[in-house]
């Protein structure tokens, strides 16, 4: 954190402030192409582009100078998603002049130059975005000019030194308006110096040292032809401009050149830069060389009558600003990104049954509408996840949207076996998150209350019930294989097609007198008992009994399927029981029945007919003959005389 | 990566602690100035005050110092609408023992009166009274010796005073009178402002010295307040504007460019006092300093 407190600067145009970062020497217009905190004087709406904070330190090497110098330091942060302010400090930005001169009293000398100071010190801008193409800024910045003339005083037959010092400091206002038309390109316009503050004024004596007071428009233009090659030139009222490029050969790597141009001098071309940059995750060092056309009044020393006030239109760049290397470090630390999408709402489909919840990983549990509110076109991902429940979020496909369009993404969910605790109705916070890709940041967020039913509860559709059927269970397993085990000498006789029609007997038979018709505890005709319960509990109604023998056959690989039977002239009587593949060919169902009333020829997926037989579940307790002669009957009576299957209220569903 | 931020910001910070370089801007045109060392002058008394730089290059501590004075003086008065020279030998042995005092202070001596003639170079000197002046009264305090040498006075020659034998012994003092001065700047007559350096450019070998002294037109005195010694012998000095604003608000000031050679261990037999012996070369420029 003192890294990112410490660290800052900025860049700036020969027109506006100081030239000492070196992204902006070198790129002359560099900062409006920039977008970050270092547009600060270029286009202080450019601050727009930066990301949570951002700061720079730069230091330079002036060709006339006593070495390494400090530059500035700067600081800037997003606040909220809209607004984004930078502040400056840099004593770099200074220049002074001596005018020597002593006298001698007396034998001793006494130094009476005059100095002069200029300095750009203090800085700060506040960017608004409008919208992601639209932003503007305003920077209010400062510079002062200080005058330091010791004066003698006689008294008697002595003479002393009086200090006799002015100064004087401006305030000045730049407001800048950033338009990104396209991808390609970008427009800048900056009003400079408007309007300004002035202070008090020199003293008249010291008038020719003043800063000019110049006031103008400024407009520039940014050119990406391609995303590692940026292009931009900035000319407007008060006569100078600069030609700027700026290329990535490979993302990390910046090389960069610009020439500065000033319409009132000659020549026109009055600075030439070139920058070279680097940068790995949050840091970019670069360091760019600037150097000028007229080389007069650069040095150390000079040969002037004076120094007018009126050349100094930028510290850091006017006809005494020295040839210099700079070198520059920015940190971008805890980026946020403007985003792309936006959630405008979430719906989800009601509430999770724990024992359907497996199919919620194809089967959307809702939707998000979500817009595209960037540029172009994006691909957007939702995310979709639950504290506790899940391990993780759940991600569906991305899908391409196109700038303002907004679209329905699915929400999908694996849950952990934690779904399956809950013996009560739950409601818990789901998150939904929205993010563009490829990044993993989230581009929007928002929570919405999720329903979570007991492990027991069904909502009624039969095609969910086969989510209660468990014929792995272990209590199942071990139940199945005790009869058949027990069985074994009457079963050692049957010929083999006849063998899963006998074992389903006597596993049927095992129960009979055993298992007694219960209605749900709940009164509810939504609460379903797992196979193991049923064992356990020694009865059930139908529904419990459907899963409790599709998973007893299930376990010795016999194929079931529930039938559903809705009667349209009775709903609240609704009923399921069960019918199971004999895996006879038709040609031997008279081996099993000789009426064929008694059972049903169904195809399987590889086309061939088997068949099979209905049983009542819930008439098991008077044995596999009387379940089947039951459900044989209830089937023909649903399904042929009444015709259930053809007018719909009667659903076979396979459980394979 | 945050600690190679901190130690490459350490590094920026610690290597970039130099302050930008001043920018020495030198005058356009200037030349080499010889320096010139500024004494304060004691004010002087305007009303006892016997004046003495411009005409004899006689500064009001010589007369305090010295009971006798032997001078030959060439000087030339330069106002800029006229330009007067004048030469002359003055001759002085005051008598400490009867001095004149005003208000309690000691304002000079008799002048003694020889009983031989006194000559320089041959020219016999003419006693004439010698004043003292008191609140703008002068009084006749004994004689002094004149001997106006305008027109005949050469430069950079030797001149002797000679006397036979008198009460005070007899005389023969040689002295060295300096070649003539020729000031060109500052102008006679000339306005100068005191925001600008003042140029100060003369010819004449020697040592020089220059006294500025607040000069009134009306009462014709010069007030000496300030004494400037070039420290070379190039003829070229200037005086900081910074000086020229620390004078007082005097309207008119007097340059006296003095070139002297003194000899200040004369000896006469039977005269108690210090003597001066001193061949000067006087230029006076008066200008108005706004």
């Amino acid at each position: 954190m003192l890294t990112f407190l410490l660290f800052g600067m900025t860049c700036s145009l020969a027109r506006s402030q100081t030239v000492f970062e070196p992204r902006g020497v070198s790129l002359g217009a560099s900062a409006t192409l920039a977008g970050d905190v270092r547009g600060i004087f270029a286009n202080p709406a450019s601050l727009s582009g930066m990301d949570l904070w951002e700061g720079e330190i730069a230091s330079t090497i002036p060709s006339q100078g006593s070495g390494f110098q400090f530059e500035g330091i700067t600081a800037g942060r997003r606040i909220l998603d809209a607004l984004a302010v930078n502040f400056e400090y840099s004593p770099g930005a200074e220049l002074d002049f001596v005018f020597p001169s002593s006298v001698r009293i007396r034998g001793l000398e006494f130094a009476t130059g005059r100095t002069v100071t200029y300095k750009e010190l203090l800085a700060g801008s506040l960017a608004v975005t409008f919208n992601p193409s639209l932003s503007a800024g305003l920077t209010i910045r400062s510079r002062t000019v200080t005058v330091s003339d010791p004066q003698l005083d006689l008294q008697d037959t002595t003479i002393v030194t009086v200090t006799n010092e002015a100064h004087r400091t401006s305030i000045l206002f730049d407001l800048g308006l950033r338009w990104e038309a396209s991808e390609f390109a970008a427009f800048s316009l900056v009003g400079r110096g408007i309007p300004m503050v002035p202070g008090s004024s020199l003293p008249a004596e010291f008038s020719s040292y003043e800063f000019p007071r110049q006031s103008g428009l400024e407009a520039g233009i940014v050119i990406t032809p391609s995303p590692s090659v940026g292009i931009t030139l900035i000319g407007g009222t008060l006569r100078m401009g600069s030609f700027g490029v700026e290329w990535h050969p490979i993302p990390s790597v910046t090389l960069g050149g610009a020439t500065f141009l000033d319409a009132d001098q000659s020549p026109a071309v009055i600075a030439g830069a070139v920058s070279a940059g680097w940068s790995i995750g949050p840091v970019a060092m670069e360091a760019s060389y600037l150097k000028f056309v007229n080389q007069t009044n650069r040095g150390n020393n000079i040969v002037a009558s004076g120094i007018p006030g009126s050349s100094i239109r930028a510290v850091e760049m006017c006809p005494y600003s020295p040839d210099r290397l700079s070198f520059g470090l920015k940190v971008a630390i805890g980026s946020e990104r403007i985003p792309q999408v936006r959630i405008l709402g979430v719906e989800l489909n009601g509430a999770i049954f724990p024992a359907a919840c497996r199919t919620l990983a194809y089967r959307p549990l809702g939707r998000v509408h979500v817009k595209n509110v960037s540029q172009g076109s994006v691909q957007v991902r939702a995310s979709f996840f639950i504290d506790k429940l899940m391990d993780g979020p759940t991600e569906s496909r991305p899908v391409t949207i196109e700038s303002d369009k907004e679209m329905d993404l699915p929400l999908l969910a694996v849950f952990n076996e934690s779904v399956h605790d809950a013996t009560a109705m739950t409601v818990h916070d789901g998150t939904v998150t929205v993010s563009v890709s490829p990044t993993d940041e989230a581009d929007d967020r928002t929570q919405t209350r999720v329903v979570v039913r007991g492990r027991n509860d069904w909502d009624g559709n039969v095609e969910t019930l086969r989510y209660f059927v468990r014929p792995e269970d272990p209590e199942v397993l071990r139940v199945t294989r005790d009869i058949l085990a027990n069985a074994i000498d009457s079963l050692s006789g049957v010929p083999g097609p006849l063998q899963l029609f006998r074992k389903v007997r006597v596993l049927c038979n095992a129960f009979a007198g055993k298992l007694v018709y219960v209605n749900d505890p709940r009164e509810s005709a939504d609460f379903v008992q797992y196979p193991d319960e049923t064992l356990h509990l020694r009865g059930g109604d139908c529904d419990d009994m459907a899963v409790c023998f599709a998973s007893l056959l299930g376990s010795i690989g016999v194929g079931t399927a529930f039938v559903d039977v809705v009667p349209p002239d009775n709903p609240d009587s609704s009923h399921v029981y069960l019918m199971f593949d004999t895996g006879l060919a038709p040609e031997f169902a008279s081996h099993i029945a000789e009426n064929s009333k008694r059972y049903v020829l169904r195809r399987d997926q590889k086309g061939n007919e088997t068949v099979w037989i209905p049983i009542e579940t819930t008439a098991i307790m008077k044995g596999f003959d009387e379940a089947w002669t039951f459900g044989a009957k209830q089937f023909y009576n649903d399904t042929k005389v009444r015709s259930g299957l053809v007018d719909g209220w009667v659903k076979v569903v396979d459980l394979q | 990566m945050r600690l190679v931020s901190s130690i490459l910001l350490l590094l920026f910070l610690a290597a970039g602690c130099n302050h930008p370089t001043e920018v020495v801007v030198q005058p356009l045109g200037s030349e080499q100035e010889d320096p010139l060392d500024v004494t304060p002058l004691q004010m002087v008394d305007t009303t006892t005050y016997q004046g003495g730089i411009d005409s004899l290059a006689l500064t009001p501590v010589d007369q305090a110092r010295f009971a006798g004075l032997m001078l030959v003086t060439n000087t030339v008065f330069d106002k800029g609408s006229s330009v007067v020279s004048k030469a002359s030998s003055r001759v002085l042995f005051a008598d400490l023992n009867r001095p004149y005092s005003h208000l309690g202070e000691i304002l000079g001596g008799f002048g003694l009166r020889l009983k031989v003639p006194l000559t320089i170079n041959g020219l016999v000197m003419v006693p004439i009274p010698h004043i003292i002046r008191a609140a703008s009264v002068a009084i006749p305090w004994g004689v002094e010796y004149y001997r106006d040498l305008t027109g005949t006075f050469r430069q950079d020659t030797d001149y002797t005073w000679s006397a036979g034998e008198d009460s005070l012994g007899a005389i023969g003092i040689p002295i060295h009178a300096p070649p003539s001065i020729a000031v060109n700047s500052p102008q006679g007559g000339g306005v100068y402002t005191r925001d600008q350096d003042l140029k100060l450019r003369w010819t004449g070998n020697g040592d020089m010295t220059i006294y500025l002294s607040v000069w009134r037109p009306l009462t014709g005195k010069t007030l000496p307040i300030m004494k400037l010694h070039p420290l070379g012998t190039r003829g070229h000095a200037v005086l900081a504007s910074k000086i020229l604003r620390a004078l007082p608000r005097e309207r008119f000031y007097v340059f006296t460019f003095v070139l002297a050679d003194r000899n200040e261990s004369v000896h006469i037999a039977r005269f108690n006092g210090e003597i001066l012996a001193q061949g000067s070369s006087v230029y006076n420029t008066y200008v108005e300093l706004q």
